[in-house]
């Protein structure tokens, strides 16, 4: 890690920093309450579904495409896991018999989970249609085998050995904010220590570029889109964990929400950029405010007219600091040496 | 009939009919005028929206927030109404007061767009949560059920009805001449004015378009003005149809990427046009059929996001070079994709 340093006085973990800092002590001046151990913990426990979903789009968005279909995999996923978990408690298995079924479960879920991130990349790869629009059709085939399968009601009953994990805690951290630390450090390393993490920055900068310098393009999408697969599924399984419920269109505002997430932890929508200590900020951000709000008993409504202001405040100061920089003569490239951190 | 067969909407055409007559086929009562009218009538408030997200894809720009800024303005005006308890109010300054709120609205739109190069999508995605929370938290959450006669009286009045052979009648409303109309109108703006021709150009390549003198930054505030106007006739007649007005139609808001679907649908298998009127229509009527009218050939309505989903997906793979490649070749057509 001795990118380190120079990282932590990069401008946009700077800026978000800053933001993330000005919202935590406002929101503790307006309640008092808010930096108690209680308030985190419960923070701790809403902190990850947002987050994977986030981290999923935010690998897409890298190599310049968007996922939409994060939730519904996510959600087809746990419907699959709990019908299979449900099948071994109504036929009341135990011990090594239930353990056996859930870790099946588990499996099935992220075999789905890779099976449709495969097929998103394949479809935006090989086939080349526009990411967008592409996910968008996936995402329909996909939510409605959810209802096929549901006929939309919500499928319940997963062992208790199982769902008990999601309303504990390790080590005064609730296992599923476990799960969202683990595959933040995986995304991390992914990025910036591997191949894949490089190939796909250099993809979503300049696809045409990038194929010319002998990358295999097609693998590099079809790649990001499994990793977003696999943890929407991870995230289904987890809500699983934690509601013991499955639903066909459970929380499918999260991916708007996702896409404000990785968007205001300095990714670019076009690609090439992403930031995961930026991602991780955004996160936190967007988690205190609607936190605070809910403390101080203003409608969940409050909470995303701040998200939207929020989201286009940044992008305006964004473009704001550019034009600035831009007038200065300052090239890019200085943004890295540090000096250009206010 | 051989220009007509060559146009990029005859295949999606040639699609609606073969669903229609297959449909028919299975369900005879699909075939009357009575399933036409309800179809026109459902039709009627997608169809609209659908007009003002083309406006934006026609420039290269995407929109999530069109469904959102017509509901809001619509229901900014009824609640206004409400507060002062109005009951009679000339239905034309109803929809004047939308139309400026949505202008007001889009023209926000128009300066993160075009003035601060933010992505559009991304862009208008910050508008539409932040209008979301905005009417919710500030204006208002309650249902207006006692919204103006005049508005109720538009949204009852009848042109034709009809009856199923079960006895059921369908009426077709007075506001599809306002979506036909609007049609007619964009049509021709498009298609046969140098304004049209600079909108298809910006979507084209704005920077090409900006070197054969064309005032972008200007042409695209017109054009958002014009996506207002839409949006904001849009929410009223959605209201008056539906005789009560709420701040968040749920058959609106969360179904951008229908209306978007409809117009890419439409745009055919040449991808040089980013919309056309006459496609985006019927891939409006496409979509409403389908989801209007599998419950009558006896298919459970959960299957209805899967088959809206798969015929989204096959329209879009007939678009690209590899599934029109493949699909000249079904039809043993040369020369075909170019």
């Amino acid at each position: 890690m001795k990118k380190t340093a120079v990282r932590s006085f990069d401008p946009d973990v700077a800026k978000m920093l800053a933001i993330t800092i000005v919202i935590f002590v406002i929101m503790v001046v307006l309640n008092g309450n808010f930096a108690k151990s209680s308030n985190l913990t419960s923070m701790c426990y809403q902190l990850p579904e947002l987050g994977l979903y986030s981290l999923a789009m935010m690998m897409v968005m890298l190599t310049g495409g968007i996922d939409l279909s994060v939730v519904s995999i996510g959600n087809l996923s746990a419907i699959l896991a709990a019908k299979i978990m449900k099948y071994a408690t109504t036929n009341g298995f135990s011990g090594i018999k239930l353990f056996c079924f859930v870790i099946l479960g588990i499996i099935v879920a992220l075999c789905v989970g890779c099976f449709f991130g495969a097929i998103n990349g394949l479809v935006v790869s090989k086939i080349k249609i526009v990411p967008m629009l592409a996910t968008m059709a996936t995402s329909e085939i996909i939510e409605g085998i959810s209802i096929i399968l549901t006929q939309g009601h919500s499928v319940n009953g997963a062992p208790e050995q199982f769902t008990r994990y999601g309303a504990t805690t390790l080590a005064a951290i609730p296992y599923s904010m476990w799960i969202l630390i683990l595959v933040i450090m995986f995304t991390a390393f992914l990025l910036h220590r591997t191949r894949f993490g490089f190939e796909a920055k250099m993809v979503g900068s300049n696809p045409k570029a990038s194929h010319f310098t002998g990358m295999n393009t097609s693998q590099v999408y079809t790649k990001a889109y499994l990793y977003s697969g696999v943890v929407s599924s991870i995230c289904g399984i987890m809500i699983l964990m934690r509601t013991n419920a499955a639903k066909a269109d459970y929380a499918v505002t999260y991916v708007m929400q996702a896409i404000l997430c990785a968007v205001l932890g300095a990714t670019n929508p076009n690609g090439g950029h992403a930031k995961v200590t930026c991602m991780v900020l955004a996160l936190l951000s967007l988690q205190f405010l609607s936190s605070g709000f809910n403390m101080m008993h203003l409608s969940s409504y409050f909470k995303e007219f701040t998200w939207g202001l929020l989201l286009i405040a940044v992008l305006a100061l964004n473009f704001l600091t550019d034009y600035i920089r831009q007038k200065k003569g300052q090239h890019k490239a200085v943004q890295t040496t540090g000096s250009a951190a206010s | 009939m051989k220009r007509l067969c060559k146009t990029s909407q005859f295949a999606l055409f040639a699609l609606l009919v073969i669903t229609i007559l297959v449909f028919g086929v299975m369900n005879h009562d699909i075939l009357s005028v009575a399933s036409l009218y309800s179809l026109a009538r459902t039709c009627t408030v997608p169809a609209i929206f659908a007009l003002a997200i083309m406006v934006v894809m026609v420039i290269g720009e995407l929109d999530m927030s069109y469904c959102m800024i017509g509901a809001f303005s619509s229901y900014a005006v009824f609640f206004a109404l409400h507060e002062k308890s109005i009951t009679k109010f000339p239905l034309l300054v109803i929809f004047l007061a939308a139309v400026g709120i949505s202008i007001v609205l889009q023209l926000l739109n128009w300066f993160l767009i075009d003035q601060l190069h933010i992505l559009s999508f991304i862009a208008t995605l910050g508008t539409q949560t932040f209008l979301k929370g905005a009417i919710l938290a500030f204006v208002g959450s309650s249902y207006i059920y006692d919204i103006p006669k005049s508005a109720v009286d538009f949204g009852t009045t009848y042109l034709l009805s009809a009856s199923y052979k079960s006895g059921v009648a369908t009426q077709l409303p007075l506001a599809v001449i306002i979506m036909i109309g609007m049609y007619v109108l964009m049509n021709l703006i498009l298609e046969h004015t140098v304004f049209g021709r600079k909108l298809y150009a910006i979507g084209g390549d704005p920077d090409a378009a900006k070197r054969a003198g064309i005032n972008v930054s200007q042409t695209r505030l017109i054009a958002f003005i014009i996506v207002g106007v839409i949006c904001g006739i849009g929410g009223v007649v959605h209201n008056c149809l539906g005789r009560c007005s709420l701040p968040m139609p749920t058959d609106l808001v969360g179904q951008e990427l229908n209306g978007i679907a409809a117009v890419v649908l439409g745009r055919g298998a040449s991808q040089r046009a980013k919309g056309t009127v006459s496609g985006t229509l019927i891939g409006v009527l496409l979509l409403q059929f389908i989801s209007n009218n599998l419950i009558m050939i006896g298919v459970p309505s959960y299957y209805q996001g899967f088959v809206t989903g798969l015929i989204i997906f096959v329209g879009l793979v007939t678009q690209t070079q590899i599934g029109s490649t493949l699909f000249s070749k079904i039809l043993g057509k040369k020369g075909a994709v170019q």
